[in-house]
């Protein structure tokens, strides 16, 4: 099963990182003396080949976490030298993405949250559950008509909204919403409860459904 | 649960889970009847799909910065 697998990886992934954080061509060979499957230069092919073209795809989600462009690159380049030195643990045909999605959510929340101000309000649970949906429907008619408010809004507002999200709340929707992720994917990657995933999300996506309207009414895009 | 008659509030309770593909196959189908039937349900439906969209394409796309990938791949011991 791969979730084993990538829990034993993920562990030696911090292992390795913990050994120093200056990348070093000498480590990774250490590294991967004791692992099959191939032999470094398979591995380095199978790196660059299924890897590294993942890097745009997590740029975006580190973005998302750290919420800012220096940390963000620096996050990333931790996340991929933990997982080239952890490659050889990895197994070939289960869910690479997800392992190195795994990688970078530890390493996150291992090294990078406590440097940061995070924001500390924690979305109720009190948020009725059609909030968004309700109040843009009094303006107009229709899921599409609806929807098209939200997509009149920039980028970058729907984002500040994400990252508006305190931790726990914004990695959840990040890793279902944005990166599609399943519940049963995220509880691995999170170590935590399925149950506890599902109500994350839940109180994650009113939260945001909140902030948006907010954003919506600032921008005017609606009466009010 | 006697999904014949499946109501408004029934759905939309299953309808987050439904959206994320994490309800059973035999749960799917009598939602997929209600909605197919009932215009304010699938109106939410489309609108929680149409959102999730957004959030989606809004959040997930971003340039790399210029120069990052070569940093990384030369902390890796890479030349390229």
């Amino acid at each position: 099963m791969a979730e084993g697998d990538d829990g034993a990886v993920s562990e030696a992934a911090r292992r390795g990182a913990r050994e120093g954080s200056s990348p070093r061509a000498g480590k990774r060979r250490d590294a991967r003396a004791s692992g099959p499957p191939g032999t470094g230069t398979e591995l380095d092919e199978r790196f660059e080949r299924e890897a590294l073209p993942l890097m745009r795809q997590l740029f975006a989600a580190a973005l998302r976490l750290t919420r800012n462009r220096a940390d963000a690159e620096d996050l990333l380049q931790e996340t991929y030298l933990r997982a080239y030195r952890g490659f050889s643990g990895f197994r070939p045909g289960t869910n690479l993405r997800g392992w190195l999605y795994r990688i970078l959510t530890n390493t996150y929340i291992n090294s990078y949250r406590k440097r940061q101000r995070e924001p500390q309000v924690v979305p109720e649970d009190t948020v009725e559950e059609w909030y968004l949906y309700d109040r843009l429907a009094r303006e107009g008619a229709g899921a599409s008509a609806e929807a098209e408010v939200l997509e009149a809004l920039p980028d970058e507002d729907v984002q500040a909204a994400l990252e508006s999200l305190p931790e726990q709340f914004r990695m959840a929707v990040l890793l279902a919403d944005v990166e599609g992720f399943s519940y049963r994917e995220i509880a691995d990657m999170l170590g935590i409860p399925m149950g506890t995933v599902m109500s994350r999300l839940h109180r994650g996506r009113k939260a945001l459904e909140r902030r948006l309207w907010e954003v919506v009414r600032e921008r005017g895009l609606v009466r009010d | 649960m006697d999904w014949s008659e499946t109501d408004c509030g029934e759905v939309l309770n299953l309808l987050e889970r439904y959206l994320d593909h994490e309800v059973p196959q035999e749960a799917r189908i009598p939602i997929e009847r209600h909605l197919a039937e009932c215009e304010d349900c699938l109106d939410r439906k489309e609108f929680r799909t149409r959102l999730q969209a957004i959030v989606r394409s809004k959040c997930g796309r971003e340039e790399l910065p210029a120069g990052l990938e070569s940093r990384i791949r030369s902390a890796l011991g890479r030349s390229d």
